[in-house]
Formats: structure tokens, sequence, C-alpha cells
């Protein structure tokens, strides 16, 4: 085994994975996509393999709603690289308050996505890495799984669960050397749209939010948020929710 | 696929619209939400650098290219670049220029989406003959108004290909791009800069810099009257295969521009000077290319908000005089543009709307105030006499009739709209304004 990284990327196809996987595969790591759309995929990696000639890409179909596939694709994984696996999950499906009302089932089909696949999946991984007793595990949460807002409660639930779950999950891998982090995203376009909020104008870029999970992957932290001041966001819409107002709207 | 109702502002934030936006994913994607659009139409829009309404739909949809940005294949060989329109030339540069590759223009700025540089027409600093940016597009894949997407080059589909390139967005979506990227002859540019006393000494040494630099942009300052109308900072560069050396002192990297209190007409004359004073004779430094294009983005004495742009492109004959009167007629009226570049210009000979013609450029930024408008309708029309042009990519004060007089080729892209979109489903704020002027006189 080498001490290059290949990176896992859950969710490949969104905006965040594919800032993700460039940013990785810029910094001299080997990619490997994971998604259900294979025509995306396919895309992704030519799209990777433009950008930094010098690194492996390859993809995997993967079903997220497809569990008891998770073990087969890790198998897969590990025979595909030398290196030392690490992985980014950027896996969600997100649906605005308005849809989940007018159909409960897409409450359940977050739950599964943004919650029961992405525990299933880094479970499953988890034994790898900790055969390998190294690796780096790096998710995507939302400040929205930190207080519910009329427009999203229903998908920051999801995001609750989830980071209540990698809590417990980076305290039982911390202790061999793996180090799990949770990246809060603040007001990422996926719900709602671009709300503007008054003390800031813009929407996270997802290239610097890229940068942000590559960065904080070596770090040993538990919990960050992107951008930096979210975590102030957090604590207004807390402590102070009449400031917080759309001014988009 | 999701439709946000949002509040859009052009770059200068002169003009706004509320309209539902959509961000396409994938290609693919595109054809389907084109199905979705109503009567009210919708346009393109790429990084939202247009100063005014160009990528606004007022009341319309409005479709977000910025994640449509995937490279689908580079031929190291021969530089031949197939990617989608949301790819930033900042991207297309720092990605292939340590490969001996550069964009076929070197603009201002970097952050402009592919598809919004050929929507507009861009040109850049290149002192060259080949340096339009038609001449390096090979195809583009462009989806109509019915969804169908269509391939055009110079060949096939050659009047949907003229009028795509500085159409403004209104004939179709731009999906997919396959463009040639120079070789870059050296890793390293030698950069000279010096002062030019007057317009005539600017003018001569344009013309030198002509011949002999590959990039060329010169500042001036437009609060000099009598002899000085003209005097000038040139900065010329010219590719070297000599090591990084200087002796340049460079204006600092800032990102946001001078507070307002100082851009007001008592201090603009002040600042201007001062910068001109502070500008040595001549000095010269050699910097990688990396560092020497794109100095927008780093160095803005003034951020683009409330201003207006006006860019004239003067044939070579018809320059000199043009941009002398309009220099003399600010430095009389006491008219002050915040931001003054004259810069040479390549030939643009593809596109309908072609904006760029062998000759000069003047970009002019004034800041927005009561009764400047007449005036800069009045600097239009100098424009019209001399068979200049202006830039319809910045516009915010174009009329009907300076457009049929500055662009012989709006016939050609007015048959190519009612061919390609006959209900016109392609539609912003800006096309309302300019060309449906008659409509709203009636």
């Amino acid at each position: 085994m080498t001490n290059k990284r290949t990176w896992l990327v859950l969710g490949a196809a969104s905006i965040i994975g594919r800032a993700f996987a460039r940013e990785a595969a810029e910094a001299g790591n080997d990619i490997i996509l994971l998604g259900k759309e294979v025509d995306d995929l396919k895309l992704a990696t030519l799209d990777l393999q433009a950008r930094s000639p010098d690194v492996a890409v390859t993809y995997m179909e993967m079903d997220p709603a497809n569990v008891d596939s998770f073990g087969d694709i890790i198998a897969k994984c590990e025979e595909t690289t030398q290196n030392i696996i690490s992985v980014f999950s950027a896996l969600e499906t997100a649906y605005t308050q308005k849809e989940c009302g007018k159909d409960l089932g897409k409450i359940k089909n977050m739950f599964q996505i943004n919650y029961f696949s992405q525990v299933c999946f880094l479970t499953a991984a988890s034994a790898l890495l900790q055969k390998q007793g190294c690796g780096e595990i790096v998710v995507l949460g939302s400040t929205a799984g930190e207080f519910g807002m009329p427009d999203n409660y229903a998908y920051g639930s999801t995001k609750a669960a989830l980071h209540v779950w990698l809590q417990g999950f980076y305290e039982q891998m911390a202790s061999q050397g793996i180090y799990v982090t949770t990246i809060k995203v603040d007001d990422y376009d996926t719900v709602g749209g671009d709300r503007r909020y008054l003390l800031y104008h813009h929407s996270p870029d997802p290239k610097e939010c890229a940068k942000a999970c590559l960065k904080y992957a070596g770090t040993k932290v538990k919990v960050r948020y992107f951008p930096w001041y979210g975590f102030f966001s957090v604590l207004r819409r807390r402590f102070f929710p009449a400031l917080v107002r759309p001014l988009n709207k | 696929m999701h439709w946000y109702q949002m509040k859009l502002l052009g770059r200068a934030q002169t003009h706004s619209s509320d309209s539902q936006v959509c961000r396409p994913d994938t290609v693919a994607d595109v054809s389907k939400y084109m199905e979705q659009v109503g009567k009210s139409g919708i346009i393109a829009r790429g990084s939202g650098s247009a100063y005014a309404d160009q990528a606004l739909n007022s009341g319309g949809a409005v479709m977000m290219s910025d994640r449509l940005d995937r490279i689908r294949s580079f031929d190291e060989k021969t530089g031949e670049l197939v990617c989608e329109p949301g790819l930033t030339l900042e991207t297309i540069t720092h990605l292939f220029a340590p490969r001996g590759f550069m964009f076929p223009i070197a603009t201002g700025s970097g952050r402009r989406t592919l598809g919004g540089a050929i929507a507009s027409n861009l040109f850049g600093m290149n002192c060259r003959k080949k340096a339009a940016l038609s001449q390096a597009i090979k195809w583009m894949d462009i989806v109509l108004a019915d969804g169908s997407t269509v391939r055009a080059d110079k060949q096939n589909n050659a009047d949907l290909f003229s009028a795509v390139i500085g159409g403004q967005g209104l004939i179709g979506f731009i999906s997919l791009i396959s463009i040639t990227l120079s070789k870059r002859p050296d890793r390293n540019v030698h950069v000279v800069r010096r002062r030019c006393a007057n317009l005539d000494a600017l003018l001569d040494a344009l013309r030198d810099a002509r011949k002999s630099a590959d990039f060329c942009v010169a500042w001036v300052d437009t609060s000099a009257r009598g002899a000085a109308v003209g005097r000038s900072v040139l900065k010329t560069a010219s590719f070297t295969a000599d090591p990084v050396s200087g002796s340049l002192v460079s204006m600092p990297k800032i990102k946001r521009g001078l507070p307002r209190f100082m851009l007001n007409l008592a201090a603009m004359p002040l600042i201007k000077d001062i910068r001109y004073r502070l500008s040595s004779g001549k000095a010269d430094k050699i910097v990688p290319y990396e560092d020497f294009i794109y100095p927008s983005d780093h160095f803005g004495v003034v951020s683009p908000k409330n201003v207006y742009q006006l860019r004239f492109s003067f044939s070579e004959a018809e320059g000199p005089q043009a941009i002398r009167q309009i220099l003399t007629e600010l430095s009389e009226m006491r008219i002050h543009a915040c931001r003054a570049v004259v810069q040479p210009t390549a030939d643009e000979t593809v596109a309908d709307l072609a904006f760029p013609m062998r000759g000069y450029c003047l970009s002019l930024d004034f800041i927005r105030r009561k009764g400047l408008e007449e005036f800069l309708r009045h600097l239009m029309m100098i424009a019209c006499e001399h068979k200049g042009r202006v830039a319809l990519c910045n516009d915010a004060l174009m009329e009907m009739r300076f457009l049929f007089r500055m662009y012989k080729g709006l016939e050609a892209f007015t048959a190519a709209r009612k061919k390609y979109d006959p209900q016109e489903k392609f539609d912003s704020d800006f096309a309302r304004r300019v060309l449906k002027e008659d409509d709203n006189d009636e």
C-alpha cells in the first residue's frame, strides 16, 4: 500500500461532490466516483481526466437505496486501488417543505438517502478503514440540521439525525486513528433556493467549500462550519430568530 | 428540477429583475427546462458579469449556466478543448497555462464564463491580428427554443454560428463548445510600463505596440486638459523566455474599490493626477503569464457598482480623431470617467453583431449621476459619426437609432433570430429595451 490517497466520492454528480473530486484530484489524489447516474459519472470522469491527467479516475455505479450492495462496492474499490482509501460523502437529496407537505413519501426518501444510506455506507467503509489503520472520512452536513427553518425543517431533521450519528461515529473511529469530520454548510442552495440574510449576501461557493473539506480532512477536527461564520449564523437563528428574514422574498 | 424566485442584478447594479431562475446540472437538463418556459421567455446567465440588463429577464425565466462547467476532452497536441459553457476563463487559464496553452484572448477579467464570453463577443488586450474569439471556436452545440440541439460551425448552420457569437444569448443556449486554445510561446511575459504625455504620443506608442508587443493596454487620465488631453500610462507585454525579475513597482492587489467619497468630482482629477505622476517614466519587469492577465480581478480603483460602462470601437482611420473628440469633450465638460482605457483591437469578421474592428477600443466607466445619460448619448452620437460602435455587452443606454448605424449585421442577426426562434422564447430586458424599441413606442 502506498501513502497516496484514493478518495471515494459519494454523490459525485452533485455540485459539491464534483468540486471536491476536482480539488482532491488537483492535489494529486486518485478518485473513485460513486453514484447512481452512470451518464453523469462518465461525464464527471472525463472532466477530471482532462483537468488532472496524472491521477487515476474511475467510477462505479452505486444505488444509494440498495444498501446491501455497499459491501461489494467497497470490496471492489479496495481491489481497484493500492492507495489508502478515504471517503467523502456529499450524498443527499433535498425537497422543500412545500413539496414534503404535498407528499410525505419525500420525507421518507430524504431519510433513506440522507441518513440511512450514508450510515450504512460509512459503517461498511469503516471496516476497510480500520483494516488500513488510517484514512479520513469527510461528511457534508448542514446548518439546517441545527435549527428548524420554516422552509426546510424536514430536510433539516434528516441532517440533524446524521449529525448525531456522526458524533458517536467520530468517537468510535478516533480511538483507532481514523477521523470523521462533519462539514456543516450554511445556506447552500439545496432547499429553499438562494436565501439572503442580513449579514451576508452570497451563497457559499462550491469550490471554496470543497477546498475547505479537503483542508479539514487531515486536521482531526470533529465539526467545522462552512463558511466559518456559519456558526454565528446558527447562534443568531437560535437566539435572535427575528433577525433572520429572507431579503429576497 | 427546481425553479427559484429570485431578484437578480446586473454587475453595475443599475438594473434588476425578479425572475424564475433555474440551474441545470447537466446539458440534458437544459432541454427539459426549456420545455417548461412560458411566454415571458428565458435568457441564459453565466457569471453575471454583464453590467446592465443583458442577462436579466423581468417576469420571465433565467437559466444559470454556472453548474455546466465540465470539460469533455482536451487534445494536448492541437489544443482543442471541448467543454460546457459555464467554465470560466480563469479556470481555463489555471488548468491549461501550466501545460503550455492559453485562452486565445487575454481579457481584463477571468471570472466570465466561456458561454458568456461568446454571447458577448468578448475581446482582449491582444495586439495580434488573429486575436478574435470567433477565430478560435471550432463548433458550438446550441439548444434552440424548441428544445432541439443543433451543432453550428463556420460551414454548417453558419448563420446560426454568426448570430450566436455576440448575440447576447437571444438565439439559443450554448450547451457545448469546441475551442482551440493557443500555444503559449513562453512561460513569462516582459511587461513594460511607460507614460505618454498626450494622445499623439499614446497613439504613436499604440501603433508601435501593435507591431512589436503581444498585449497592450493604456490607462488614460480623462481629467487632463489642453495639450495634455489623452495623457496616459501605457502597458505593453510580450512573451519572453527570460526568468521572472522586475524593477516595476506593482499596484497593490486589492479586491475592493476605493470608497465612494473618494470618487466624487473634486477628488477624481486629484487621484488621476497622483496616479499618473506616481507612474515612473519607464519601467519594466518579467512576470509569469498567469500573473499578468485578468488585472481587473485583483485591482479595482472603482467597484463596478452603480457605474455606466461605455466601450467604443473605432477603425484605425477614424479612431484617433474620434478618441480625441471624446476625450476633449470629457475634459471640457469636466465629466470625469472613473476608469478610462484605450487598447488596440483585432478585427472580428464572423459575428453578426461584431463589436471589435481593427483599430482602437476606448472604454469609459462613469459613476451614475443625474443628467449623465444625456451626455453619454451624445458620446454615442459622436461614435456614430465616426463609424464606430458601442459594445452591447455592458451597454445600458443603447437605442435602436444607434444600433442600426453601428451594426451592419443587425439585419442578418434579426433574420437568424426569426428563423431559429420565431416566437422569441429567448428574451431579455436588454432585447426588450433595444430590439423592441419600435413596439414600445407604439
